[in-house]
């Protein structure tokens, strides 16, 4: 799953675990839930807790909109692809892939002599 | 032969071998064309006894790997088992080339020899002495992999010096060794000539992810890259050295996405997509999409573009055929995306808006099922979370009435009214409903207001606008509206001579709520209107009052461009004169500028406020004239951009212009800008203005004096002789001109 829409599933149960409420509590009942916690977290006593409810509070209000933001932008979600090898390994890594690519161009007995490829299994025999 | 005919024989000649089991044939096939062998081999196989074809086999994938078919070879291998040596070797090596080393280990793990051979070079066994009888010259290729692998660089530099000379060039030996140089960790100044060489080589040249590799490997060394190096390992090296999540991006989707490791390659056409699809011609951009799925992309993410690309890619203006095939596929990839989302805490949200994007593109396609589709789906989430409200409702509601519109306009308006009834404020609800009345041929007019008064929206508004203005009234303004209503109804206003000035409250918050840009434009706009209808002193009242409230230097500029364009640039010198006290020195150099059309006007204003400038703030002013900046008429343009989508300066100093206006002819305004900037302002008159605000004098006394060609002949007089040298004879006679002009210049202590 796209680490976006985590992010938004995320952002979205903490905002409801600060309130305290659940994903099928209507409007009215989040609202409800934020009076609550002002009462719980007053601005001149509880700053920083009041600032939590209240992103809390917009968060919710506002998760079709956000939603919406998620699902239109059209930028990816997605960190950009990596080359692979971090780039402290890429020279390790251009040596071992050119000599991968060389040794694909040769045919077996040109990597591995003609004794060692022979065998003397039973199926052998039978060829 | 015809080359079709030959196509057919070979297909005959492959399908009999394949049937009959003919070794001969295909073994003969194998070497003619390795992929029809291997698709005739697997066919064998599958109904005859693996082992005598054993030999073939080996053959084939050895034929397919070597032409870089490695996934070819490893499907008929996978077929055949790993019965023997070479059958093992060859699916080792195969796997290899895929980078499946996981496979290739698998492929080894029972054969003691092939451990001991190829085990190394995949990180499995420990690497033996080389043996003195060795023949195959790519031995020490295959042990020099393993060291590497191993981590020891060294020892792999010895062991490719032991190829020898004859099979040197054929190994790419000297290649290897630069790269091995670069594998070093610190290779000094050997990295950049081992950069540029591999740069160059064939070996690297064209394979993506070589040209990637070399780039980082550049980066890490910090080794330059020639210029003529492919455009893989420049943008590679950018990649590596790139900060930001959006630079890495936009690099990455210019790299090839064969340069990615397998894994990483779905991210990278999802990467490329992304940034691709919005300039992509029409159909192509899903496509994109399509293949990032295909290359294993984050589906959610890949069927999101998609949505969004299929959404993009019609023109929402345009009834024909197409554009609603193309509306329906857009529905289809919401559905399919809010299907796929699932259910859940969190997920449900997002499942609500993908249904109500199908719904909308289905509603423009007057494809009534799927937007009965986009309902159920929206109605499911509604069931389970309390997300649907009555805006999404009504909206949802007035897509299904749309389907009936053109077959069943009064079932259509019985459910726009049902949407509108639900929620008053949907603008898609009354946009049914009146399209709904207009279809059946009743009339809107009432209904119009009616959805302006319960929307406040800006379209309603518009034609609530020219409802009232048929009928000779005029809507309220209020706060909150776009800068280009307030400036449409401010300007009809004008027009109409029903603008008092100074403002009425009501125009003054309307203008208050816009911020001082968009009022300087809608202005601005309010005064070409009452030009163009004669009334030239409103338009000068109005630039008074804008000129006295404007703060910003975009403001400034917007109003001294059009003043000096409808040939207003005295009154533009009055109403700056008249707020000269109270308007600040940041916005001098934006009405100098702005006025420079008019460049009388413009030397005046600069005299009127350059008291209020210091000597830097003066030579800067003096150095714009003359630089390189490419001329155009910027406030109007800012104001096109702050007024649209409902009205345009420009546009309608062009009408004025058509209908013979007073104004000067916009088109000709860049090159009269152009002329002035060249000449700029006079550097005499700058010299003048430096050495009154030098020598403490107001330079606003000698003003009368300069608008008489005798009172400028002796401005240019000080000003030559301010700029020379320093003398009591020069003294003398800068004061005797000052005297003419009317003041006592005060002795020169100050700096000039």
């Amino acid at each position: 799953m796209s680490a976006a829409i985590r992010a938004f599933q995320q952002r979205l149960a903490d905002a409801r675990a600060t309130l305290g409420v659940a994903e099928s509590d209507d409007a009215a009942a989040i609202r409800r839930a934020y009076r609550r916690a002002v009462a719980a977290h007053p601005p001149d006593r509880d700053a920083e807790g009041f600032r939590a409810v209240r992103a809390a509070y917009e968060r919710l209000e506002s998760q079709l909109k956000e939603a919406e933001d998620v699902l239109l932008a059209e930028t990816s979600h997605l960190e950009p692809p990596s080359l692979g090898p971090a780039p402290k390994h890429a020279p390790t890594a251009l040596a071992t892939h050119l000599m991968r690519k060389i040794l694909q161009r040769l045919p077996l007995e040109d990597i591995i002599d003609e004794n060692d490829l022979r065998e003397t299994t039973p199926e052998s025999r039978d060829e | 032969v015809g080359k079709k005919r030959q196509r057919e024989r070979r297909k005959e000649q492959a399908r009999r071998a394949a049937t009959s089991g003919d070794r001969a044939a295909l073994a003969a096939l194998g070497e003619r064309q390795p992929s029809a062998a291997a698709r005739a081999l697997i066919d064998t196989l599958a109904t005859m006894p693996a082992l005598a074809f054993d030999p073939i086999v080996s053959d084939v994938a050895g034929r397919l790997r070597r032409e870089g078919a490695c996934a070819a070879a490893l499907s008929l291998l996978a077929v055949a088992g790993r019965k023997t040596r070479r059958l093992r070797a060859e699916e080792a090596l195969a796997a290899m080339g895929v980078g499946d080393e996981a496979r290739a280990r698998d492929a080894i793990a029972g054969d003691e020899i092939l451990l001991r051979k190829l085990g190394p070079a995949v990180g499995m066994g420990r690497l033996g002495r080389p043996s003195a009888t060795a023949t195959a010259p790519g031995a020490p290729l295959l042990r020099g992999l393993a060291q590497v692998t191993s981590g020891t660089v060294a020892a792999a530099v010895k062991e490719l010096d032991a190829v020898a000379l004859a099979d040197r060039s054929r190994l790419f030996v000297d290649e290897v060794l630069d790269s091995l140089t670069l594998a070093n960790k610190r290779p000094g100044p050997r990295a950049k000539s081992a950069v540029a060489r591999l740069a160059g080589t064939a070996l690297v040249r064209g394979d993506a992810r070589a040209e990637e590799l070399l780039g980082a490997a550049a980066a890490t060394h910090h080794a330059d890259i020639p210029k003529t190096a492919p455009g893989g390992v420049v943008l590679a090296a950018r990649l590596a050295t790139a900060t930001t999540s959006t630079e890495r991006a936009a690099i990455a989707a210019d790299l090839d996405p064969s340069a990615f490791p397998a894994a990483e390659r779905g991210a990278a056409l999802l990467a490329r997509a992304f940034l691709r699809f919005p300039r992509a011609e029409r159909g192509a951009g899903p496509r994109l999409f399509d293949a990032a799925l295909a290359a294993g992309a984050d589906r959610l993410e890949a069927l999101r573009g998609r949505a969004i690309a299929l959404s993009a890619s019609y023109d929402p203006m345009c009834r024909c055929e197409r554009c609603e095939g193309e509306a329906s596929s857009a529905a289809e990839a919401w559905l399919l995306l809010a299907r796929e989302l699932g259910e859940g805490p969190g997920v449900d949200a997002l499942v609500l808006s993908a249904a109500k994007a199908a719904s909308d593109h289905a509603g423009f396609a007057v494809d009534r099922a799927r937007v009965v589709r986009a309902r159920a789906i929206a109605d499911a989430v509604a069931a389970r979370s309390a997300l649907m409200t009555d805006d999404l409702a009504a909206e949802l509601d007035a897509d299904h009435g749309g389907t009936f519109l053109a077959a069943e306009p009064e079932r259509a308006r019985e459910l726009a009214e049902a949407a509108v009834a639900r929620c008053r404020r949907s603008t898609k609800a009354w946009d049914l409903r009146l399209a709904a009345l207009i279809v059946l041929g009743r009339p809107t007019d009432a209904l119009r207001r009616e959805a302006y008064a319960a929307t406040g929206d800006e379209q309603f508004a518009a034609e609530a606008r020219d409802l009232d203005r048929k009928e000779g009234r005029e809507l309220p303004l209020v706060a909150g509206q776009r800068p280009g209503a307030v400036a449409d109804q401010l300007g009809w206003r004008a027009k109409n001579g029903h603008l008092a000035v100074p403002f009425t409250d009501e125009v003054a918050s309307a203008l208050d709520s816009l911020g001082d840009r968009a009022a300087a434009a809608a202005c601005a706009y309010a005064m070409v209107r009452a030009s163009d209808a004669g009334n030239a002193s409103l338009a000068t009242t109005i630039l008074e009052r804008a000129i006295a409230a404007t703060r910003s230097s975009d403001g400034a500029r917007i109003l001294a461009e059009t003043a000096v364009t409808l040939q207003l640039g005295d009154a533009l010198v009055t109403a700056v004169r008249a707020s000269a006290a109270t308007i600040p020195a940041e916005l001098v150099a934006p009405l100098v500028e702005g006025a420079w059309l008019d460049r009388q006007a413009s030397q005046r204003i600069f005299l009127s406020l350059c008291d209020r400038l210091g000597a830097i703030e003066i030579g800067r002013l003096r150095r714009v004239p003359g630089s390189k900046r490419r001329p155009s008429v910027v406030g109007i343009a800012i104001a096109d951009e702050l007024l649209k989508p409902d009205v345009s300066l420009t546009g309608l100093l062009d009408a004025v212009d058509e209908s013979d206006g007073a104004h000067a002819d916009p088109d000709d305004v860049v090159p009269h800008l152009e002329d002035a900037r060249k000449a700029g302002l006079p550097p005499e008159l700058i010299s003048f203005a430096t050495a009154c605000t030098a020598l403490g004098l107001d330079v606003n006394r000698f003003l009368p004096q300069l608008s008489t060609p005798a009172g400028m002949s002796l401005v240019v007089e000080i000003a030559r002789i301010v700029e020379g040298p320093r003398t009591p004879a020069a003294e003398a006679r800068v004061n005797a001109l000052f005297a003419k002009l009317g003041a006592t210049a005060p002795s020169r202590k100050g700096k000039r």
